[in-house]
Order: C-alpha cells, then structure tokens, then sequence
C-alpha cells in the first residue's frame, strides 16, 4: 500500500466514525425528545385530573351549601307566614280587646252613675260624702298605648323577616365558572 | 360574642337569631324569663338581651332575678320593648339596663350590645 492510499484509507475510516457518532447523538436526541414530550404529557393530564378533581370538590361544596341555604329559605318562609298569622291573631287579639274594653267602659259608666247617685243622696241626707270622683278618662289613652304596642311588634317581626330573608339571598353564592 | 336572646315572639327570636349568627355572634335563645333563667345556670353569655312584655316571667322580672344574683348582677342587659315611650314600666328599668325600642334592624342592636358592654361591669 502506498502513502495516497493509507491517507484515504484513513480518511474514509475517520468520515465513517464521524457519521456514526453523529447519527448515534442523533438517535439518542430523537429518543431523549420523545421521552421527554411523554413526561411533559403525563404531567399534564395529571395536572387536567387534579384540576378536576378539585373542581368536582369546590361544586359538591357548592351544592351542599346551596342546599342549606334553600332549607334556610324554606324557613324563613315559614316564618314570614308564621308572623303574618301571628299579625292575624294579633288583629282579632286586638278587636277582641276593644270589645272587652267597650263593656268595662259600660260597666264603669253604669258604676260612676251609682256612685254620683249615691253621692247626691248622702247631700239630700245632710251627710259629707266628700268630693265627687271625676269620672274616668284613661280610655283613650289606654287604647291608643295597646295600638301603638301592637303596631310596633308587626313592624318588628316583619323587618326582621325581611332582613333575614335579604341575608339569605346575598349569601346565594354564584355557580362556579366551568372551563370546557 | 355570646349573646342570651329571650323574646316570646318566635318569629323575631329565629329571625334575629339567623341575623346576629351571621354577622359572628354565639347565639342561644329562649322564649321567656324562666327558660331563660334555666340556660344561665349552666351559661353566661357576654350580654343578656330580652324582651320586656312575656309570659311566665317577663324581661323586668328576669332583670330583677339577675340583679339579685351574685354570679349574674353585672351581666349586661340590653331591653327590648314595643312599649310606648313614657310607659310605666319603661320608668322602672335599672339605670344600668340599655333599652332598645322596636321595631329596630339588626345594626341598631349591635350598637346597643356595643353601648350595654361598655357600660357593663366584669363578670
């Protein structure tokens, strides 16, 4: 063998070596490439799993809570009819009170009429009977006092109802935003 | 706060109850003086608020009650009433009980229960 053919001997040795390690780093970065596109694939659909998992969770919680809140609502309905039956009972409470109250005055009429009779009499009979009582006067103040009583319960019940229902509606949470 | 609501009017005690609840409050309740009398003993709360006019015992005769007491004469109190102003029994009240007039909204009661701890001596 001569010198110009130990060269290209040599030369194609080294061209073969050449290709062959750059084919092999090509190959191992054409397998690193697709191991690592499958991790970056399994994470995200773990991470797609947990998201929705927590999504399922925060929506259970959702549902629970609305739940209470409709049972709450339910109640306080129950209440608003309790207070308007209690404001009926409260009107015939109130129509029966004016009736008793119109028989006490009649019976206190027929009564002072007693005692000023009574009172002329001792006069004619030369006897001191003292002063006559004034006749009573408290009826009307009386009346208006159990009105005003009365009138300020129905407002109570009533605004705090309604208050509690207004409560209610402003802790109705909105439904969650679902991402497709 | 614990708060003792005692009212026989079921409609405001359930009311102000879900109210005060809301807004962080350690509620109980009862429906008159005696019932009320019953939760103290195993009890104190922070403040006593009670209605004035009740069956069985009324909210001046439980004021008297936790006057008389050693372990509840300085609980606070704050008097609810649908009393008309100048009303006898209005006049009578301690000097120290805070009375609150219905009808009221839940804000003005708060500042009621703020004003009766201030006022009010440690128990």
């Amino acid at each position: 063998m001569t010198d110009g053919e130990g060269s290209a001997a040599l030369v194609g040795a080294l061209s073969s070596a050449v290709v062959l390690v750059i084919g092999s780093v090509a190959a191992y970065l054409l397998q690193r490439r697709a191991a690592d596109q499958k991790v970056q694939a399994e994470r995200e659909v773990r991470d797609a799993q947990l998201k929705r998992d927590a999504y399922d969770e925060a929506l259970s919680q959702y549902q629970g809570l609305i739940a209470r809140l409709e049972a709450q609502v339910e109640r306080h309905d129950a209440a608003a009819a309790e207070a308007r039956r209690v404001v009926e009972d409260l009107q015939r409470f109130n129509s029966d009170c004016r009736e008793e109250a119109a028989e006490q005055r009649q019976a206190l009429r027929y009564l002072y009429e007693q005692v000023r009779r009574l009172h002329g009499a001792m006069i004619a009979g030369k006897l001191d009977p003292g002063p006559l009582p004034d006749p009573p006067t408290l009826r009307e103040r009386h009346t208006k006092a159990e009105g005003e009583f009365l009138a300020r319960q129905v407002q109570q019940s009533t605004a705090l109802v309604e208050a509690a229902r207004q409560d209610v509606e402003a802790s109705r949470p909105k439904p969650p935003e679902v991402k497709p | 706060m614990r708060i003792l609501l005692v009212d026989d009017s079921g409609v405001q005690l359930e009311a102000l109850a879900y109210l005060l609840q809301g807004r962080g409050h350690d509620v109980h309740t009862a429906a008159n003086g005696l019932a009320a009398l019953s939760k103290l003993s195993v009890h104190l709360p922070d403040v006593v608020v009670v209605d004035l006019v009740m069956p069985a015992l009324d909210g001046r005769g439980l004021i008297e009650r936790l006057r008389a007491e050693e372990r509840t004469r300085n609980l606070p109190v704050v008097a609810i009433t649908a009393l008309p102003a100048g009303d006898h029994g209005l006049a009578v009240l301690p000097a120290d009980v805070t009375l609150l007039r219905k009808p009221f909204d839940v804000a003005q009661l708060e500042e009621a229960l703020a004003r009766a701890l201030e006022g009010g001596m440690p128990c």
